[in-house]
Formats: C-alpha cells, structure tokens, sequence
C-alpha cells in the first residue's frame, strides 16, 4: 500500500531519540522531506547523515511562545511549505512529567502554538495533516496524579474540537497514545535499573506481555499522518500491547 | 538472590567500548575548578612498584583455599602490617574500649585517661582466657578477668592477681602484664600494628593520608555497623571489590550514572591503590549517554538542580550539581571547602593494603574490611560500616551504602553491630550483589574445569598489586622502611 508521503514535507520535533527519531526514519523512507528540530544538534547532525535525503534541522530549545512559532515558520519556509506536523516535543523527554508549567509549556501550549503558527501552511497543502502525540496515561490512572498524565488529557481534547472547526480547511488532525515505549536508553530503560520492581509491575499487566517499541509506534504515526488515512480525523489511536483496560466505544 | 532477576532485562544491554585502552593507567580525570594535589594521578606506575607485575595476570587458586597459605598469612602477613581496627568516634571518651579480632587473634583497644589510645591483646595472662567478649565497652576503669578476677588497668598493667600468695615464684616472674601492641589514632581512624618493629605508620600511609585527611572522618560517626559471615577466604572478598571491570555486569543499575570504565587507577607504595569513579555520568556501556535519565534526574532533583529548562545535556550533569553543592545554601546543608569538585558528586575508592576498601563521599563512607576466620580458609568476615557526616536535616548518606530509612542519622545513636551471614546480608542492594559473587567465586574455584587458574585483566590491576604486594610479605622481601625514590 503506498501512503503517498512521497515528496511531502513534514515537520517533526525531539526528533532524535525515540519515537520521534523512528518517525523521522520512517518518513524519510517513505520520501517525505522532513524539517527536524531538537535540543540535542551535534544528535540532530548525526541523523542528518544518517537519513539522507532533503533534511532541514534546527538546534532548538524552547524559551518562549514567539520563537517557538518563529523556528516553526522558518523550517517551513526553508522546506517551502509543510503538509504534515507531528507535536512530539513534551516534558518527559527531560524528565519534567511532574513539572506543571514545563508541560503545560512544551506539552500543550507547544501544540496550540504549533497548530496556529503551521495553519497557514497546512491549509495550502493538499495533505494537510497533524499528529498530537498523546499518552495512555491520559484516559486510564498511571503511577501517580501529575502534569504529563493531565495534560496529555487537555491535548486529545483540544485535537478533537480543532479538527472540527480545521475540517472544512482540509486539515485533519488525530491524536496517537502509546502506552509504554521501551528502547535503549529511554526512560523506561532507565527504570529497568532504577525502579526495576516499578517497571516489572507494569510489564505484568501487559497482555502482551511486554512493552512496545518506538517502531510501531511510528508506523501508525505515518499511516494516521498520511494520505492512506484520508478520511480519519479527531480520532485517538492507542497502542499499547492491552495495557489499558477499558472500552473505548 | 533476587537481584539477579531483578535487572536482568539490563544486565547484558552494554554497548562496546569504543577506543578501548589497554593500559588503564594512562587516564586521568580532568579536574574541575577547584582541584588538589591528591588529586593528581600518583607518581608512581603499578610496573615501577612491581616490575614482576606480570606474575599476578595468572594466578593458582590454592592460596584462597589452602589452610597452609592461611598459616604463612598469619605467621607473615597480619602480624607485620597496620590494620584497621576500629573507629575513633567509638571510643570518644576515657575508659571506652573495643575489641578487634583479626584471625585467631583478639585486641583491646582503649582510649586512656589522658584521652591517648591503647591497645592489648586480648588475653588474660594467668590462663589465656579471653580478657573481653563483648564488642565494645563505655567507661571501663579496669579489665577484669571473668574466670579468676585478675584486673588490668587501662594501660595493660596487671593490678590484681587474685589469691597471689597461693602461685609460686616460677608463675609471678612472667610478665603478667597485657602485650601491647602498636596503635595510631588517626583521622577519625584506630590502626594496630603486631609486629615489634614495624614500619612507621606514617611512611606505611604516606601516599594516602593527604586524601584521606580531605574527607575529615574524625567528623563522621557510625550509622551502620555489619559484620557479615561468608563462605569465602577473606581474598576471595576483597577481590570482588578493587576493579572497575564488574560494576557493568554485578551493578547493572548504576550504569545510568555511573561512569565504570573511564575511571582513574592509582597505585601506591606498600600495596594501596585507588580509583576515582565519576558519578552523575552516564556509563559508556549504558546505551544513550545523552539523555538525562532517570538516575542523572533524580541526582539533580536531590542537588536542587532543574531538569525542566536545564541547559546541556547528560555530559553536563555532573558539573552543574558540583556547582550546586558549592552555593553557601547548597540542598545537603553542608560546608564543601576543603573538597575539589570532583570529590563533591565522584566515589573515590582507595582501598589500604591489605584488607580495607572505602568508598569515599563527603556525606558519607562506605567502609568495608576483610577479616579471615580464626580457623577456616574458606570463610570469612565482610565488615560494612557506614560512617555519616554531618547532614543537613532530612539528608542521608549516599542510598548505595544501604543505611534503612529508619535508622537515625545524627549520630545521636551510635547502631548496635549487627552479626549476620551471607544468606541475609542487610547490606542494601550492591554490598549484596558483591557478596553474591563471593560465594560463587570461593565455590568455583574448586572446579576441575579450573586447572588450579584464575586470570586477571588490565582493569584488575589493583587486584594484581593485592597479590603482589602479598607474596613480598610471605616471601619475606618486604622492607620495614620505604625505599628511597
């Protein structure tokens, strides 16, 4: 099946580790000109390499509202547009999922201003499509009441009521909630050694019987963010081995 | 044991070791801001010390289970070096005495009325009974027999012999006084010397002393005190310690903030050696050496210092908690002058020939001694004491070092010494992961698949210096004075 991601151009943040950086990986293979950005730039330049292809990258940390849309708007330009955008940049990637104003900033303000500031460009394409990563966290009780688990709930919200009101403009906006994502050196690789008791417990409630990696997740991200899924949006993909219990209707 | 499976999901995860080097001793940590000059890499190479050093990269496991090398090491060894005993914060006040036994030998060691400390084997001279059975004492005036009632005074003179009319002349010319035996107070730490003559405390500890002094453990106090018996020869223990090459495998948890392999190797005169481990950096075996992990997160989280915004990466980590700890109102409550900054985050680990090791933290030391059975060559004592500093309120020593949540830390209390086995050690997770190894270690080696060898690597160098540093004592070739430069 071809997704038709080929010659689109995407942007993507936190690209270098991950579920981000599978995506990247993914995109790329499938065509798609991407415009990363990152904290990290010597990881950000070691991907470039690595992937080939028209790569845009920027060494970026998010300070304020204005130059988080300002670096968004100049990938575009340097891409000379954007079809597709992928809100992955969220406070646990450094360890903030505690930190309330952290989340609020990189995780929800980070999609608000991401949507608002890409729209016009969005609204040229043809494919016009965005992905607001989300959690499973979000809709069933994990660990302990905090910011990440809050928040990532106000994001599913505010991706569904906006793709109502961008329909009309052929933007199709969907959210994607992993459950947990192990890889080498990730955050639940680090609670192999520091919380193994932690990690172990929530394994056991996997049906599946063990966690998911970053490459399956990316592959729903390019299905959901492409053209193969023309007619889906406001819909919440989970993907979590079984992980969450309850009926979603 | 349970932490085997535990982290076996990471135990093996290591990515390789790019740029490999072979010879271990030409790393050197760079210093930050603030250094020392026991800080400097030692001037002095383990092949200068040793030029035989490549005798000890294989070597037969009959010294760790034969009762004859038990004898010579008794005969030669114990009684010729300065050994750890105790602790000064023990016996603060005249009259307060401990016992330390090493092998088949006991001594008393106690602080006098002028505050000086004394020490005595632990013998009664009528009989042989031993004078003292209990661990410590506070106050004493005297040492009374238990069987007879001779008395000793507290510097060894014999007060008492009761019913003296009724021994004859050839019993009361001996000499009933307690053998002495040398001691230094020092540091925070009690050495006794057995031999007659032995080489000067200072000239035995000269290269160590100045680092050892910078942690000011006649500040700290006892917060944990085992004494843990093990189905291993006392070298087969101290083995498991003194390399950098099995934290990856034993450890796996701390790969996440701990560095195990770019790690400083220092080697001394008379058997002492060291090496500087840097924490809050991630291992290079450990997959993603960028990423602030959870360990590195929760070492900010302790110092004060934010993840959210933080400026740089894992790499950057351990400078800024070393900044952190140096503000005047620092998150541990504590006065850090007199440190360099890498002792402020790292673990130096030197260990004192022949049977101590410490890992050394301004908040805390984990001190662990070697003690062979009085009889058995295949068992022996793994003492883990746990000295604090001075914390700032709700703070701890260092978690590895296993002191319980429940246990006071300002040194209001001194702990009771807890005497327990290889089977429930209480030493916390990584003195129980090494305490693994030894009995397997001590049981393997009696393997047929062995052919009577064990190898040693470069990164096991201190452990080839153990064993060379050994043979000079039990081939009689080691001087009683250091020699000349």
């Amino acid at each position: 099946m071809d997704l038709g991601l080929s010659g689109l151009k995407v942007i993507l943040g936190g690209a270098t580790r991950g579920i981000s950086k599978e995506a990247a990986k993914l995109f790329a293979a499938e065509g798609a000109s991407l415009g990363l950005f990152s904290r990290n730039g010597d990881a950000l330049d070691d991907l470039k390499a690595e992937l080939g292809g028209t790569v845009e990258t920027q060494e970026f940390v998010l300070e304020d509202r204005e130059g988080y849309k300002a670096m968004l708007t100049g990938l575009a330009d340097r891409l000379g547009g954007c079809d597709i955008f992928i809100h992955s940049i969220s406070s646990s990637g450094a360890q903030g999922t505690m930190d309330w104003d952290e989340t609020y900033r990189l995780d929800m303000l980070g999609a608000v201003d991401g949507c608002e500031a890409l729209e016009p460009y969005l609204e040229k394409s043809s494919a016009g499509s965005i992905i607001l990563m989300s959690t499973t966290a979000a809709f069933e009780t994990f660990l302990a009441p905090q910011a990440f688990n809050a928040i990532k709930a106000a994001v599913i919200t505010y991706g569904k009521q906006l793709s109502q009101a961008w329909a009309p403009k052929g933007i199709r906006i969907n959210m994607v909630s992993p459950g947990p994502i192990s890889y080498p050196g990730g955050n639940w690789e680090g609670a192999k050694a520091l919380m193994p008791d932690l990690y172990n417990g929530i394994v056991s409630q996997i049906p599946m019987g063990r966690m998911g990696s970053p490459e399956e997740v990316a592959k729903t991200i390019a299905f959901l963010a492409s053209p193969a899924a023309g007619y889906i949006t406001g819909s919440n993909i989970v993907i979590d081995g079984g992980f969450t219990k309850r009926v979603q209707f | 044991m349970a932490t085997k499976a535990r982290y076996a999901e990471i135990r093996f995860n290591d990515r390789p070791i790019k740029d490999m080097r072979s010879d271990p001793e030409d790393f050197t940590l760079e210093p930050g801001e603030i250094t020392a000059d026991f800080e400097a890499k030692s001037p002095y190479r383990l092949d200068e010390l040793h030029p035989n050093i490549a005798d000890y990269r294989a070597v037969s496991v009959k010294q760790f289970i034969d009762p004859a090398a038990k004898a010579r090491e008794e005969e030669k060894l114990w009684s010729k070096v300065w050994l750890l005993a105790g602790v000064s914060s023990d016996i603060p006040e005249p009259g307060d005495w401990f016992r330390f036994d090493i092998g088949p030998q006991s001594i008393i060691v106690v602080r006098g009325k002028e505050g000086e400390v004394e020490a005595f084997y632990n013998v009664c001279k009528h009989r042989g009974n031993e004078l003292v059975q209990e661990d410590f004492g506070k106050g004493a005036t005297s040492f009374t027999c238990i069987m007879h009632s001779w008395r000793y005074n507290l510097k060894g003179k014999n007060v008492r012999v009761t019913d003296r009319d009724t021994f004859g002349p050839e019993a009361l010319c001996q000499n009933l006084d307690l053998t002495p035996v040398h001691v230094r107070d020092w540091g925070g730490l009690i050495f006794i010397n057995m031999a007659e003559d032995p080489m000067p405390f200072e000239e035995y500890f000269a290269d160590l002393m100045p680092m050892l002094a910078s942690y000011k453990m006649d500040e700290m106090y006892v917060v944990k005190d085992l004494s843990i018996e093990v189905p291993a020869n006392w070298k087969t223990m101290y083995s498991v310690f003194n390399e950098n090459y099995h934290a990856h495998a034993t450890h796996p948890q701390i790969k996440p903030y701990v560095d195990d392999y770019n790690v400083q190797y220092d080697h001394y005169r008379n058997g002492h050696n060291r090496h500087l481990f840097p924490v809050a950096v991630v291992s290079p075996r450990w997959p993603d050496s960028r990423f602030i992990n959870m360990g590195l997160a929760y070492m900010m989280m302790e110092a004060g210092v934010k993840t959210s915004g933080f400026k740089g990466d894992a790499r950057h980590v351990r400078r800024a908690i070393q900044a952190a700890k140096r503000k005047p109102d620092n998150a541990y409550g504590m006065d850090f002058t007199g440190f360099t900054d890498n002792q402020l985050t790292d673990d130096w680990n030197p260990s004192l020939f022949p049977n101590v090791t410490l890992n050394m933290h301004p908040e805390g030391i984990l001190l662990q001694r070697f003690r062979p059975h009085p009889t058995d060559p295949e068992k022996g004592y793994n003492d883990v004491i746990v000295l604090s500093a001075k914390v700032g309120e709700g703070r701890r020593p260092p978690a590895y070092m296993g002191v319980e949540d429940h246990v006071d830390v300002s040194g209001k209390t001194r702990p009771a010494r807890r005497r327990t086995t290889h089977e429930d050690p209480q030493g916390g997770e990584v003195v129980e992961q090494d305490i693994a190894n030894m009995v397997t270690l001590q049981r393997g080696m009696h393997s047929r698949g062995l052919n009577d060898t064990i190898v040693f690597s470069e990164q096991e160098r201190r452990i080839q210096h153990f064993l060379a540093e050994l043979d000079l004592y039990l081939n009689d070739k080691k001087p009683n004075r250091n020699q000349p430069n």
